[in-house]
């Protein structure tokens, strides 16, 4: 399974990377990373048609979360990318906003890894 | 060969003794038809001329068009028919016009129609015969008319006839009863022609008197059996008595002078041949019998009418007579159709003279209607074959120089002699006879610009010094072809040639140059032709396309106009004038423009001139190529000359310039000579010519004083007219009798109070109104004549509005509208007094409640103030948890993810054989250790900041109609198992009091529980370690809102406590088991969130009471 993880915080590429070391090593699971949305959005066109889970902080500097989200989701790739967006704790808002633009899943900061790793070998 | 020589004699009469009067006499042919032949003319109350036409009929004749009546069987108001014989215009403005064969018609001019007055057998007060040969209206009014049957006097009220025959005897022969003339002397006694029995002399039957006082008629008798006493011929043409009571008879026998109380005649014998004298023996016996009339002129002087032999005008102050008009031999068939050149006039057969109001001469007869205006000014014309450029006369006034286009000619005005000199023809072929200007220094020396330079040229010696362009030398003048030179103030010379203007020092010689641009060398185009200076001694000039100044100090231009300009003057006082192409232009100093003072457009047109001069009664003298133009002193004035005052034509627009001299004497140039004359001896006394308006038409219909109630008087006599609101489309017709420059009349028209501005409409003359509004108004017609000279008429007009917008109407509607108001301003003002009363009670009781108000506000504003600073204080908790949410993740997974990470290490050591009690053992578990205290205090942190974040959580529950009982129920039993179920120490009991008759009101129950959650968690905490802990939850019904207060009689707080309450993260629970934000959060939910509020009584170690209030809505 490709995961993009989309965050300005670099350093939760070591966590993600430490804390799936396992999976990475078996090939269970791949992570790539990129710390804008702008990235993200090169990122998906450079691997395009495959499919992809897509982890997305919402505030970021330059395109926020919800409007890579609204970008995945107007261009229409196929297959469909699996958005989850991570969204700060209390900002019901948010989240429901980026429910109805048609994120998959949403989690909450402080991300539960347990958690996260159960929802995402769901898919 | 004997008629030869008179011709030639009468050619040398003309041009030597009274060549001035020859200019002054010319006729102007005004009615040029040689089929016309036109017997009488008389000029009407409004100006309008009257002629009978023998070749058309009636004519009504305005000084440019003829109009004629015919006669029209389908139309009984029509001319009779039949040739018109005589006509009168009486002073009622009627025309009477007596027919041969037709009777008699009246003519009414307003309105064009004629009534007729026929013979008829059966009324013996009808007119006595059907041809009627002479009508003339008396001194008093009286109306004669001459018949074939005799004499009739016609009662004008009555329309009624007297007659009047003959019923003397004449002892001479069979009496004839016709009346073919009849004239009234100054004794008001009336000669009433008849034919003539005899055949040498007037019988006494044809020459009757009649008394107005005897009333009675009797003949004009003589004892004709003296001979050579009497009338000689058989037919009188005509009687005048003159201005010095001279009594003349003209009959087929030639011309008499009768005495009227002897009847002695003494014949005198008018010369066409020989015109000198009035009387001298006849050259031709034919000229003696073919006498038509006799008149004099406003100058007194006498006219003689000879028929085909012209006239003769014979000046009783000078007793010398001069001829006019066509030498008409019948014998001589060659010289048949010449026509009179020297004296203008065209017409073949001269029959009748009149002078007429405005002092014009008229000759009408075959050819038509000739014009003498003796009094307009002729400008004598010099003739001299050369252009005239320059003009200077000496101070002697003897010898005239004139710059010609051939050369320098000196005339000496005494004997007329001329002398030509040329100057360097050879330097230039064709300029260099050129002399363009001429310019005289104080020692007599003329200096001339010509077309090679620059002369000084002394007059006695007739030598000359030559001033020429010199390249090498910048002193030298800056052009040869020298258009102008001119003498300033200083005595400076100034000359103007075709490189620029130049400066000359008379001194050095030296000249200083000037030009557009001052570029050295480079002066070609810079065409200079007039020079001036102003009072202030500023240089002006024209030059190619433009005027400008000179500033000489700086030796620059300022442009001023953009014309083909050829003149500047400067007048007397200090005005500076230009003329060009265009018009003539005035300096208006204070806006440092030039003005138009007139171009072709304006009454009287100015344009293409060619010098302006003032003279030393300071009018200006502007001479164009087509006229000679003054403009009065002060500039009001214009008066133009054209070609009938002797002006020449000129083609181009050259540069002629103009002189006066030191006699008054103006000197003018032009194409083939010059002309001189004395102003202040021009004669112009010209009456203006009066102005009428001549109709006036409502709608279509012509409007005259007796077919409508709006004229009471003639129109032109009319100063008013009064008119319905519905009659308000209407023109007039007006007419200004100008005979001397009817064809330049120029009329303009206003309506005052309705038009803005004068309708300029040039030779029309009506003008017609649409449309117009009620109200009052007045009709202005203005009519310039050449000379500028204007004459006004005007009349009122008063529309009347309708009813609905008259004075009354509008008076009693206004009267009504005030009564109805001050009516209801009555009422009002009852009204707002009684209001006024009653809002003054008003206003002290809410005084009352308003100081009330005032102090409730005091204490809410600082209640205000408290509450604005708890909400402030938990957004910045809120904040500050938002940032610290990141960082502490980091913190709690990356301490997670090490414990993992740990714990795979410590198994991977043992499967090594390191166990726990070993060094390396140890270390790890310590670490393992350490992870997880991290580990559970970052949690902590977290949950901290989880509290603070619900500040600023965005609800996402709605609000909903809850029971706050059942709400406060099941939120207190919730807190009590809670803590039962957490504390086996938990000992506290409560109790509820629920307003049954709470209403619902509207909440979010999630947040409202959590308040109620936290507030009885805090009252059973309180309680903790009290005698007979309880906790009261109450809720009541309160005005607009419901009251929720959860009580303990726990340990209650102090001051200070209480004071900080609300403030997020206050707290007296020890460390780790409250964050101080339950209460903080429960004040923000009361508040923000459905704006209610949340109180606290306490009272320390008597417990504490939380009132909530919340509002219905």
């Amino acid at each position: 399974m490709k995961v993009l993880v989309v965050d300005d915080e670099v350093d939760i590429q070591d966590l993600f990377l430490q804390k799936f070391r396992k999976e990475i090593k078996n090939g269970e699971i791949e992570f790539s990373f990129a710390t804008s949305g702008e990235n993200a959005l090169v990122y998906l066109h450079e691997h395009e048609s495959e499919a992809i889970l897509i982890l997305s902080d919402i505030n970021m500097p330059g395109m926020s979360g919800i409007e890579l989200l609204r970008e995945i989701v107007e261009k229409n790739t196929k297959p469909k990318p699996i958005v989850m967006m991570i969204t700060a704790y209390g900002d019901d808002e948010t989240r429901n906003k980026a429910l109805s633009l048609g994120a998959d899943d949403f989690l909450n900061k402080p991300l539960d890894f347990g958690d996260l790793k159960e929802r995402l070998f769901k898919r | 060969m004997k008629k030869i020589f008179l011709h030639i004699l009468l050619g040398l009469l003309l041009l030597s003794g009274i060549e001035l009067s020859a200019q002054d006499l010319r006729f102007k042919t005004v009615l040029d038809n040689p089929n016309s032949f036109i017997v009488d003319m008389k000029q009407d109350n409004l100006g309008f001329f009257w002629l009978i036409n023998t070749a058309r009929g009636l004519q009504k004749f305005d000084g440019v068009k003829a109009q004629t009546f015919l006669n029209d069987p389908s139309n009984a108001n029509s001319i009779a028919p039949g040739q018109v014989s005589s006509l009168i215009i009486d002073a009622d403005n009627n025309l009477w016009l007596g027919t041969y064969g037709s009777g008699l018609d009246r003519l009414d001019p307003s309105t064009n129609t004629f009534t007729h007055f026929r013979n008829n057998p059966k009324d013996a007060f009808s007119l006595s015969n059907d041809t009627v040969n002479a009508i003339l209206e008396d001194h008093s009014g009286n109306l004669w008319i001459g018949t074939n049957q005799g004499l009739d006097l016609l009662d004008k009220n009555t329309g009624r006839f007297t007659h009047f025959s003959n019923n003397n005897h004449d002892p001479e022969g069979s009496s004839n009863p016709q009346v073919f003339k009849i004239y009234e002397d100054r004794k008001g006694i009336l000669w009433i022609c008849g034919r003539s029995s005899a055949k040498d002399h007037i019988s006494p039957s044809a020459l009757n008197l009649f008394d107005p006082t005897t009333k009675k008629i009797t003949p004009y008798f003589w004892d004709s059996r003296k001979a050579n006493n009497g009338i000689p011929g058989t037919f009188i043409t005509d009687i005048y008595e003159d201005s010095k009571n001279k009594f003349w008879i003209v009959t087929d026998a030639g011309l008499y002078a009768m005495d009227r109380n002897t009847g002695k005649c003494t014949q005198y014998y008018p010369d066409p041949f020989n015109s000198s004298t009035l009387s001298r023996t006849p050259a031709s016996k034919d000229v003696v019998s073919d006498i038509m009339f006799v008149t004099e002129d406003s100058s007194r002087a006498l006219w003689v009418g000879m028929g085909q032999y012209g006239l003769n005008r014979y000046d009783p102050v000078t007793k010398t007579s001069m001829h006019f008009g066509l030498l008409y031999d019948f014998l001589d068939v060659s010289a048949s159709n010449k026509r009179d050149t020297a004296t203008g006039l065209n017409i073949t057969l001269a029959i009748k003279g009149l002078s007429s109001k405005d002092g014009l001469f008229w000759v009408m007869g075959i050819g038509g209607i000739a014009q003498l205006n003796y009094k307009k000014t002729t400008f004598l014309f010099n003739n001299i074959s050369k252009a005239a450029l320059a003009l200077y006369l000496e101070a002697n006034g003897k010898i005239l120089w004139i710059g010609t286009d051939k050369g320098l000619l000196r005339k000496d005005l005494a004997t007329q002699n001329e002398k030509l000199l040329i100057f360097n023809p050879k330097e230039n072929k064709t300029r260099g006879k050129y002399i363009h200007s001429i310019a005289a220094d104080e020692a007599g020396n003329l200096w001339l610009g010509t077309g090679t330079g620059l002369l000084k040229f002394d007059p006695v010696t007739e030598k000359y010094v030559q001033y020429k362009k010199d390249l090498k030398n910048p002193g030298s003048i800056s052009g040869n072809n020298v258009f102008y030179t001119f003498f300033d103030h200083n005595k400076n010379l100034w000359a103007a040639s075709d490189s620029g203007v130049s400066r000359m020092d008379l001194a050095t010689g030296r000249f200083t140059n000037y030009s557009v641009g001052q570029i050295a060398g480079n002066y070609k185009g810079f065409e200079v032709n007039r020079i001036a200076e102003d009072p202030e001694h500023n240089i002006w000039l024209t030059a190619n396309w433009g005027l400008y100044k000179l500033d000489i100090k700086t030796g620059k231009f300022r442009k001023y106009l953009d014309d083909d300009l050829r003149s500047i003057c400067v007048d007397a006082k200090g005005k500076v004038w230009a003329g060009g192409w265009q018009g003539l232009y005035a300096f208006n100093k204070t806006k440092d423009k030039f003005e138009l003072f007139a171009n072709e457009d304006s009454a009287v047109n100015i344009s293409a001139v060619l010098d302006i001069i003032e003279d030393d009664q300071k009018n200006l003298w502007v001479s164009t190529t087509t006229s000679i133009i003054r403009i009065n002193e002060n500039r009001t004035k214009i008066k133009k000359y054209t070609k009938d005052n002797g002006v020449q034509l000129t083609q181009s627009l050259w540069s002629f310039s103009s002189f006066k001299g030191t006699d008054g004497r103006l000197f003018l140039g032009n194409y083939f000579g010059y002309y001189s004359f004395r102003p202040d001896q021009l004669s112009d006394n010209h009456i203006s010519p009066p102005l009428n308006i001549t109709s006036f038409k409502l709608g279509d219909k012509l409007i005259n004083s007796e077919n409508s109630g709006f004229l009471s008087l003639p129109i032109w006599q009319t100063e008013e007219i009064k008119l319905r609101h519905d009659e308000n489309v209407f023109s007039f017709d007006f007419f200004s009798a100008d005979y001397i420059s009817s064809t330049d009349k120029k009329y303009s028209y206003i309506l005052e109070n309705y038009d803005n501005i004068w309708h300029n409409i040039g030779g029309e003359h009506q003008a017609s109104f649409f449309n117009i509004p009620p109200g009052n108004y007045i009709f202005k017609v203005k009519a310039i004549s050449s000379d500028g000279g204007s004459v006004e008429k005007s009349i009122r007009i008063i529309i009347s509005p309708p009813w609905w917008e008259t004075w009354w109407f509008r008076i009693l509607s206004v009267i009504t509208l005030v009564m109805v108001i001050y009516s209801l301003i009555r009422e009002r003002s009852r009204k707002l007094k009684e209001e006024n009363r009653r809002l003054e009670q008003n206003v002290t009781e809410r005084t009352v409640q308003l100081k009330k108000s005032l102090e409730e506000l005091k204490s809410t504003q600082a209640q205000l103030i408290q509450s604005e600073k708890l909400a402030s204080l938990g957004e910045l908790t809120a904040g500050i948890a938002h940032e610290i949410q990141n960082p502490l993740n980091f913190v709690n997974n990356f301490s997670e993810v090490s414990v993992e990470l740990a714990n795979e290490l410590q198994e991977a050591l043992r499967q090594r054989g390191i166990e726990s009690n070993t060094e390396e053992g140890e270390l790890v578990s310590d670490l393992i250790q350490n992870q997880e205290k991290i580990y559970y205090h970052g949690k902590r942190a977290s949950s901290i900041v989880k509290g603070m974040l619900e500040h600023s959580r965005t609800s996402t529950g709605e609000k909903e109609l809850t029971d706050i009982n059942a709400l406060a129920d099941e939120y207190l039993r919730l807190a009590y198992h809670g803590l039962r179920a957490k504390d086996n120490t938990f000992n506290s009991d409560f109790k509820t009091d629920f307003d049954p008759n709470l209403p619902k009101i509207a909440v979010i129950p999630q947040d409202m529980g959590r308040v109620l959650l936290n507030l009885i968690n805090n009252a059973f905490y309180a309680t903790k370690g009290v005698k007979n802990p309880l906790v009261e939850v109450k809720t009541k019904r309160a005005e607009n809102g419901v009251v929720i207060s959860v009580k303990d009689n726990g340990s209650g707080m102090s001051e200070v406590t209480k004071a900080k309450i609300f403030q997020p993260f206050f707290t007296t629970k020890p460390t780790g088991e409250g964050t101080g934000l339950g209460l903080s959060l429960a004040y923000d939910i009361v508040t923000k969130g459905h704006g209610g509020t949340i109180e606290v009584e306490s009272e320390e170690s008597f417990g504490t009471t939380f009132i909530i209030k919340l509002p219905i809505s």
